[in-house]
């Protein structure tokens, strides 16, 4: 396995979570690297955001064994994946909401610069972090947001800025998890712009509900069902996947 | 040292632990399933002790003890359905302070009422010759204790295991989500629940009563040790708060006792007269960090994994 | 006008002994030194539990561990700078140690632990024989300067008043440093934190330990208050009353630990002189508060506008 390919990928080997006798993740094998996205789909309860805390350290798996950029990183916590280059994205949008928008990605983007150790200097002379939150607001359409406290952001709003705290640490590897969900059409075409983005200098581990949503951004699409991957493989050869089809497009994907 | 002596601080600690537990068992249960810290617990230890002495001279120990309880029971009920509801949506931190407020306010009432003194409250006549046990002299009213306690003891393990509201109580402790789901009316049930705590309260307070002193206070050094039991036992958890409470319990006890001479027999005595009950007060707390640096939750987690 | 507070207050607090004495109140100096010097406890402890989100159960450990080096100290004849210097130290390593055994549990575990860890230093107190058991230990008051030691209320007055300037001004710029930020975010949403790749644990360790080190440096001057340290100032109790100030104040706002302090210890002082009973009336405002202005006296003005806010969201 450890080739040259994956000195830049994120790799899920033989990764299993049991809670008590519930197996929500069985024998999970993924590679998401270089550039794109990378999408993971799947009926409701298959196990995609346990996955997603297992890849990202919110979780320690059962078994198996979670690589990033050829090191294993099974036991180490989130901090420590986040600073070997992988970040997230939350289902449920997960943001400072008594903050202002600007101070939510200041917070995010001290990170980038030295220790947050430092006790001393006041974080409000620090032009350099609020000219970085500032490009990343650009980078992701909130910049006439800024002086807003989070809790005053659309739903929309709010998933962009939940997007935008992943994006500051500059990650190498994203995992966002159904960035589309609650989203109106408009927000939902904006979005999509916004992983395209994204994903042209990063990989990206997308999950994702909105299948035209999925089929317009995925270079390679992962089918997880009952925490096991039955399929993986181009949009197109998953789309005429039989047992794709039986398990989960079935029902209202018929297209 | 003499193996009766060995026995009768063990009995001790037992004695000691059972009551600790009436006390564990509600807090863990209103931890539990309310998600409420309550400090105000010991307050109605100390009201069980005191209504116990008040009605002893009048109605003899025993109908006393029972007229404590129902009394309190309904003292408690009275505080859910006032007070105490207003706080289970609350932090814990709120939860904490209004409780240190209930139990400021009990202690001046409780002077107001009784007076500063401690007052007087004997173990009843018939208990008060010692038993004689192989090889040593007991106090009937101990044993009486431990009977008293492992007796509720076994009716909570029913109650909780076999009945109905047992059911609802560990559906509560482990997810209440599901409880509201399963259609139980939450507000009778808490007020059922927090009476049920006081009842246990009143009865460690009333029998305990005899054996320590009744006053002011009184309940707030021992509700520490059983806020300890249902750290070490786990929140929610009444196995857990038995195991904890007899943890707890006997090592205090034996401790105290013993690691003295223990010390003594090791060290020089200056020394050990010197540590000795420090190391012994302190044992439990030592325990409890052990217990919680190997299981952050308890020894028997009621939550799930989360 | 905010802006000014600080000055305006500082300016008070330098007049206050000349007003107190003009108005024939001398008495009344030595109070406001013990309001000062626990004002500065309660601080340290809103510092981990408003800024921190940490409910600590236990902050009298901190406050008593000064309080008993000192004494400790001042028996083998160190002078103020030394208790200062090692009541400060001592109280920030039991704030690591304890720090450390509680932040590996959450909610209501931390609360119980340290409150616990608390009471196996109270007990240890009680029952030590070094430590003057129940009694407690007496010293006598530190020299400053020549005759002039810290036995005289206005020389005490003024050392309490610069520890608390002091520790005020730690405080705030702990707060509105990058660390305040990261230990601020990891109160209002903790996963979040870990997520951006903050070791969020070793944040609230270290904003533990500087809490723990303000409230032994508390404790040193609160000895040299009262001539003695006493177990009482270990006990849960005095945790709670820290807990009582810092909410009374309004829990993370800058002046919580001041104003709740100058409100609670104010009260006392009234009611004690009116009435016996006052335990009783300090408990029924507490919960008063606690019920219908659980953010601290403060916000009792804004008491409808924030719940309409409330209802929005």
């Amino acid at each position: 396995m450890a080739g040259i390919q994956s000195q830049s990928a994120l790799v899920a080997e033989n990764l299993c979570k049991n809670f008590g006798a519930l197996a929500a993740t069985q024998n999970v094998n993924l590679r998401v690297e270089g550039k794109g996205v990378h999408a993971l789909i799947g009926p409701n309860g298959a196990g995609k955001t346990t996955l997603v805390n297992l890849l990202s350290g919110a979780l320690p798996p059962s078994s198996g064994r979670v690589l990033l950029s050829g090191q294993d990183v099974s036991r180490v916590d989130m901090p420590g994946r986040v600073a070997r280059g992988l970040s997230r994205t939350y289902q449920i949008t997960s943001i400072y909401p008594e903050w202002t928008v600007w101070r939510n990605l200041a917070l995010s983007v001290q990170g980038r610069s030295g220790t947050s150790m430092r006790f001393w200097q006041p974080v409000t002379g620090e032009r350099a972090l609020y000219r970085q939150a500032a490009e990343i607001a650009e980078e992701v359409g909130l910049t006439s947001r800024l002086n807003a406290p989070a809790s005053d952001l659309s739903h929309g709003e709010r998933k962009q800025l939940d997007v935008a705290l992943a994006l500051a640490s500059n990650p190498k590897f994203l995992l966002m998890d159904e960035p589309m969900a609650g989203l109106g059409h408009e927000e939902s075409v904006r979005m999509v712009d916004l992983i395209r983005r994204i994903a042209g200098i990063r990989a990206v581990l997308l999950i994702e509900h909105d299948m035209d949503a999925v089929f317009s951004l995925a270079n390679e699409v992962s089918v997880l069902v009952y925490g096991q991957i039955i399929a993986s493989g181009t949009p197109e050869a998953i789309k005429n996947d039989p047992e794709v089809q039986r398990a989960y497009l079935g029902d209202d994907h018929a297209a | 040292m003499p193996l009766d002596l060995i026995l009768e601080q063990l009995l001790n600690g037992v004695q000691f632990s059972l009551m600790l537990f009436l006390l564990a068992a509600g807090l863990t249960l209103i931890f539990g399933v309310m998600d409420l810290i309550n400090l105000a617990h010991g307050s109605l230890y100390m009201i069980g002790a005191y209504l116990t002495a008040t009605f002893a001279p009048h109605v003899g120990f025993f109908p006393a003890v029972v007229l404590a309880i129902l009394g309190t029971m309904l003292i408690g009920g009275l505080l859910e359905v006032t007070i105490i509801r207003r706080l289970y949506a609350r932090t814990h931190l709120t939860q904490v302070l209004s409780t240190f407020a209930l139990m400021l306010i009990a202690n001046e009432v409780v002077r107001m009422i009784w007076g500063a003194q401690p007052i007087a409250l004997s173990a009843p006549e018939s208990l008060s010759q010692p038993v004689q046990l192989p090889g040593f002299k007991y106090s009937a009213y101990r044993l009486f204790i431990i009977a008293a306690g492992l007796g509720v003891g076994a009716g909570l393990y029913y109650l909780v295991n076999k009945t109905r509201v047992g059911m609802w109580l560990r559906a509560g402790a482990s997810n209440r989500e599901m409880t509201r789901a399963m259609g139980v009316k939450i507000g009778p049930l808490y007020t059922l629940i927090f009476a049920l705590g006081a009842g246990l309260c009143a009865l460690a307070g009333a029998l305990l009563g005899p054996l320590l002193s009744v006053q002011v206070g009184m309940g707030e050094n021992i509700l520490i040790l059983a806020f300890v039991v249902v750290v070490i036992g786990g929140i929610g958890s009444i196995k857990g708060a038995f195991i904890g409470s007899l943890l707890v319990g006997i090592l205090d006890t034996a401790g105290r006792a013993f690691l003295p001479t223990w010390l003594t027999a090791l060290f020089n005595p200056q020394l050990a007269g010197s540590f000795g009950p420090a190391l012994a007060s302190i044992a439990i707390y030592v325990l409890m960090a052990a217990v919680l640096f190997f299981k952050p939750r308890g020894l028997f987690p009621a939550r799930g994994t989360g | 006008m905010k802006r000014l507070l600080p000055f305006l207050l500082l300016a008070l607090g330098l007049a206050l002994p000349f007003i107190l004495t003009a108005m024939g109140q001398e008495y009344y100096i030595s109070f406001a030194s013990r309001v000062l010097v626990v004002a500065l406890a309660a601080s340290a402890l809103n510092l981990i539990l408003g800024y921190g989100g940490l409910v600590s159960f236990g902050h009298a450990a901190y406050f008593g561990a000064g309080a008993y080096t000192a004494a400790l100290l001042a028996g083998k004849g160190a002078g103020l700078p030394a208790q200062l210097l090692v009541g400060t130290g001592v109280a920030a390593l039991l704030a690591f140690v304890f720090g450390w055994a509680a932040l590996r549990t959450r909610g209501v575990y931390f609360i119980m632990i340290t409150l616990a860890l608390a009471q196996m230093l109270y007990y240890l107190a009680v029952s030590s024989d070094s430590l003057g058991g129940e009694d407690g230990l007496r010293i006598s008051r530190a020299a400053l300067w020549g005759d002039l030691t810290l036995g005289d209320d206005r020389a005490m007055y003024y050392t309490a008043l610069t520890a608390l300037t002091l520790g005020l001004f730690v405080i705030w710029r702990v707060v509105h440093s990058r660390f305040g930020e990261v230990v601020q975010a990891a109160r209002d949403n903790e996963t979040r934190t870990a997520a951006l790749g903050y070791p969020v644990r070793r944040y609230q360790l270290v904003n533990f330990v500087i809490g723990g080190a303000l409230a032994g440096l508390a404790g040193v001057l609160m000895t040299q208050i009262s001539g003695f340290t006493n177990p009482s100032l270990l006990s849960w109790q005095q945790s709670g009353q820290f807990m009582m100030m810092v909410i009374l104040g309004g829990v993370g706002t800058f002046w919580a630990g001041l104003l709740g302090t100058a409100v609670l210890l104010g009260l006392e002082e009234y009611l004690g002189e009116v009435t016996e009973r006052w335990p009783l009336f300090v408990g029924l405002i507490l919960l008063g508060v606690m019920l219908f202005a659980p953010k601290g006296l403060g916000s009792l003005g804004t008491l409808f506008g924030r719940k309409k806010k409330e209802v929005v969201e």
